[in-house]
């Protein structure tokens, strides 16, 4: 009787035994490998990634180049180091421009990257005063934002070697731009906004004012973005590149960051970091639907990464910020078997390519 | 070693050894005669020894059936305990536990063992010699990001010195079987199913009273 007794208990215990995860805790361990340390420290921030010719650079703090096949090395900053935070950089093809943060004083400001390494202030000739806050680019055309007050910003392209003013109401000093083959689009906020050239760029479609756009990316003829509804919900979305509103995704619960698409094989993918989370992707599609797309899931060691689970785990919970897809064609469009990156915050760069027997993620 | 380390060592020992001798002499005059009812408060610190992961199933292409390593640094462990005597021989009580452990990429894992605990005292005072067992559940995390919560076995052994009759002072050596079974109808796969072996080793404090 004693006996049965003790054997129900076990009983009791292994029924109750749960797990939240895809994976048991135990075999998560015994695979586990040592992820190799890259040229990059562990621990950066990566605001942002260009190409520029053969080299590759990020901001994250200090600016780093990797010059082709060579290690990264850090480019002094601006000023004697005065200037010594840039969590953003862009290029137009030709020049390349970063925002810089002043030590001290917490100023901003513009700098182009000149021959030498040497860092030249840019400024930007407006009769309204603010900092300069991100610079990004779309079809080769540099854009920056300036913060005018707390909740008021205005938005500049670069016209020549002018910087010209865009007309549109900005609600702080965040922004997306992305160009799709045709058009410019720009987000800010709630809205966003589309035309032909900066310059003329209009209304195209907004949200409820309690939205804010975190990404925006094209494909397919459609205009892509994320959003979270400032209660603790993210959502992927689509508008056709006529401004008609397409469907909306599952609402999830991680802060979904910036939106990229990319081409594995032939299969299309769509990738969006969170906050924490590591990232989502669509279901592996031929040829996809914008419906099949915003149908993402979050998996552990995912079908892009046949190899080197333990790196999967590793960016499982990173927050990512963004993709840099090295090798989108023109407009946008995703290249066969794209090597890209995932830049996080505090946990580095991470590379995602093809080995020759399999993609993997590796630590830069 | 040359002869004067030997006496010096040997000098030591011996005054070390009146010492204690002095101290059964006492304790054998008070005696211990434990009853129902008399409590143990213990306090236990020490390291826990990563053994090996243990399964029947093979998970290809990541790993095959059989022993595989923990890939796990040494860990550091610590527990409270209460018990107490329903006989001069025998214990029943309760322990909380908690350990960590690093992954090769500095993944913490944490274990909480909530386990129900019987011994059996054998005696040669001042020492104590408890065998012991003790079954429950252990939440397991690694990396804030997985949960789980198992079933747990842990037979021990000690060694336990009397200082006087409230306070004694003991090594353990506990082993932790760990059995993480998945059946497959949830989202984590029959294959992942590991049993988990790990060795504590701890020092202690206990009070009596």
């Amino acid at each position: 009787m004693k006996i049965r007794y003790i054997f129900l208990i076990f009983i009791f215990f292994v029924m109750f035994s749960c797990n939240e995860s895809d994976m048991g805790i135990f075999h998560g361990l015994s695979v586990e490998e040592r992820i190799p340390d890259g040229t990059l420290p562990r621990n950066l921030t990566i605001g942002s990634m260009l190409r520029a010719g053969t080299n590759l650079y990020i901001a994250a703090g200090d600016v780093w180049r990797k010059a082709g096949a060579a290690d990264w090395e850090r480019i002094p900053s601006p000023l004697g180091g005065g200037f010594h935070l840039s969590t953003s950089m862009a290029t137009d093809g030709t020049d390349i421009f970063a925002v810089y943060f002043h030590r001290n004083t917490a100023e901003t400001a513009l700098f182009r990257l000149d021959a030498g390494d040497i860092w030249t202030e840019i400024n930007i000739v407006s009769a309204v005063e603010g900092s300069i806050q991100e610079v990004k680019s779309a079809n080769n055309t540099i854009f920056v934002s300036r913060r005018v007050s707390a909740n008021e910003g205005r938005l500049y392209y670069l016209n020549g070697a002018a910087f010209n003013h865009i007309n549109i109401p900005m609600v702080g000093s965040s922004f997306n731009v992305i160009h799709d083959g045709t058009d410019f689009w720009i987000s800010n906020r709630n809205r966003i906004f589309s035309g032909a050239a900066p310059g003329t760029v209009s209304d195209a479609h907004s949200l409820h004012g309690r939205n804010t756009i975190r990404g925006l990316a094209a494909h397919g003829g459609n205009i892509f973005f994320t959003y979270w509804d400032g209660s603790r919900r993210s959502y992927i979305r689509y508008i056709t590149s006529a401004g008609s509103p397409g469907t909306y995704s599952t609402s999830q619960i991680f802060m979904l960051n910036n939106i990229r698409f990319i081409n594995i094989s032939g299969y299309y993918f769509l990738l969006c970091g969170t906050g924490g989370r590591g990232y989502f992707q669509s279901e592996q599609q031929f040829n996809p639907s914008p419906e099949h797309l915003i149908r993402i899931n979050r998996p552990r060691g995912n079908t892009l990464v046949a190899r080197n689970y333990s790196s999967a785990v590793e960016l499982h919970t990173a927050a990512i910020l963004d993709f840099f897809i090295d090798g989108t064609g023109p407009g946008g469009s995703p290249m066969p078997d794209d090597t890209f990156y995932a830049l996080t915050a505090t946990r580095g760069l991470w590379r995602n390519f093809d080995t020759g027997g399999g993609r993997e993620w590796r630590r830069e | 070693m040359n002869f004067k380390k030997i006496t010096f060592f040997c000098l030591i020992f011996s005054i070390l050894t009146i010492n204690i001798n002095a101290q059964i002499g006492d304790f054998d005059s008070h005696g211990f005669n434990y009853a129902r009812g008399d409590q143990m408060f213990t306090v236990r610190a020490g390291i826990l020894w990563p053994l090996f992961f243990a399964t029947p199933f093979s998970a290809p292409p990541d790993r095959s059936a059989g022993i595989h390593s923990t890939n796990l640094s040494i860990g550091g462990v610590g527990a409270l305990e209460w018990s107490s005597y329903i006989n001069s021989r025998v214990t029943l009580g309760g322990e909380l536990s908690g350990m960590f452990a690093f992954s090769p990429n500095g993944r913490v894992l944490y274990m909480i063992p909530l386990t129900f605990k019987a011994a059996y005292w054998f005696r040669r005072y001042p020492f104590e010699f408890p065998i012991h067992c003790g079954v429950g559940v252990s939440l397991n995390s690694i990396g804030g990001d997985s949960f789980s919560l198992d079933f747990i076995v842990k037979p021990g052994a000690s060694a336990i010195w009397n200082f006087n009759h409230e306070w004694a002072f003991g090594f353990h050596a506990v082993y932790w079987w760990i059995p993480q079974i998945y059946t497959g109808r949830g989202r984590v796969p029959r294959e992942h199913t590991m049993f988990g072996n790990f060795l504590e080793t701890t020092f202690s404090a206990m009070f009596r009273f």
